[in-house]
């Protein structure tokens, strides 16, 4: 009778940073993160014809987007100075928005190189400091090769 | 205690980490009601304290279900700062397992997530004042769907 997965919490997912390559990560989890939101976004292109009742349309290219907001702390903070480094110096970050640990197997979330974009900060009065970061795709190469966004499942 | 409720199953589920952790010695499958006898050394037990479930899907239900760890004892004497304190140390080495890296903040109990905890107040003030009696309620609230 005991609870089986039949639907979980945000806060049993985790959200890695690579510090090593695309080709042999290093996953670091960003346990800071209160909220997170990825958005699989495709552009779709109108196709208005004579014939037919409708407008279709059909699909282009498509661009992942990643947000969360992050429990900012005193001091020393690597995830933090990472991602200040991506804002302010353009420096790709590879994320992966997992639905559970990156060691299980059957793991599976997005995955894909962006760059910082925003990073504000809300003090409010009685609230604990969040950074509402914003981060979008980036070209990226590595070895001359496009590094794309995948929809990753731990084999 | 199978088949008797989820509720149930998360108290057993923290019953037996606590077990694990060296909190309590075994887990029972009664509904304590401690003797004054056994109350003279420190008591911690977990009961079932409700499950409230809101239809979240066309398919299943979210489940929020409470427990409640008592820490308790009797106290020989109540204004001791010394006596007082093996007990509510121990309510907040408990609590402590749900901070940070704690051992418990993870885990997930007969399948179902932490999210939260409340002991308010922090002890039972009346309890102390006519039975000597330290005790403490840690409420635990874990979700998880059906």
């Amino acid at each position: 009778m005991a609870f089986e997965e039949d639907g979980m919490i945000g806060g049993d997912a985790k959200t890695y940073y690579n510090t090593g390559t695309h080709a042999i990560p290093v996953w670091v989890e960003i346990t800071r993160i209160k909220d997170a939101k990825t958005n699989i976004n495709k552009k779709m292109v109108e196709l208005p014809a004579r014939e037919g009742k409708g407008i279709g349309s059909r699909g282009s290219k498509i661009t992942p987007e990643l947000s969360f907001s992050y429990l900012y702390k005193k001091g020393t903070d690597t995830v933090f100075d990472a991602l200040m480094d991506s804002l302010g110096n353009n420096t790709p970050i590879e994320f992966y928005a997992a639905d559970d640990d990156v060691a299980t197997s059957g793991t599976e979330g997005l995955r894909c190189v962006m760059e910082v974009s925003s990073i504000p900060m809300n003090q409010g009065l009685e609230d604990g400091v969040y950074l509402d970061i914003e981060t979008k795709y980036a070209r990226v190469t590595e070895s001359d090769v496009l590094i794309e966004w995948d929809w990753h499942v731990i084999p | 205690m199978s088949a008797i409720g989820l509720d149930s199953e998360v108290a057993e589920a923290v019953a037996v980490k606590l077990v694990t952790l060296g909190f309590i010695e075994a887990v029972d499958t009664h509904y304590p009601l401690p003797t004054e006898e056994e109350l003279e050394s420190l008591l911690i037990y977990v009961v079932p304290a409700g499950d409230v479930a809101t239809k979240v899907s066309r398919g299943g239900n979210k489940h929020e279900i409470k427990v409640s760890v008592i820490v308790t004892q009797l106290l020989k004497d109540p204004r001791s700062r010394d006596q007082f304190n093996v007990p509510h140390q121990k309510k907040v080495d408990i609590q402590a397992l749900f901070d940070g890296e704690g051992a418990m903040r993870d885990a997930k109990m007969a399948g179902a997530s932490y999210v939260g905890i409340a002991n308010d107040p922090p002890f039972n003030d009346e309890h102390l004042r006519t039975n000597n009696q330290y005790t403490a309620e840690i409420t635990l609230t874990y979700v998880g769907f059906k």
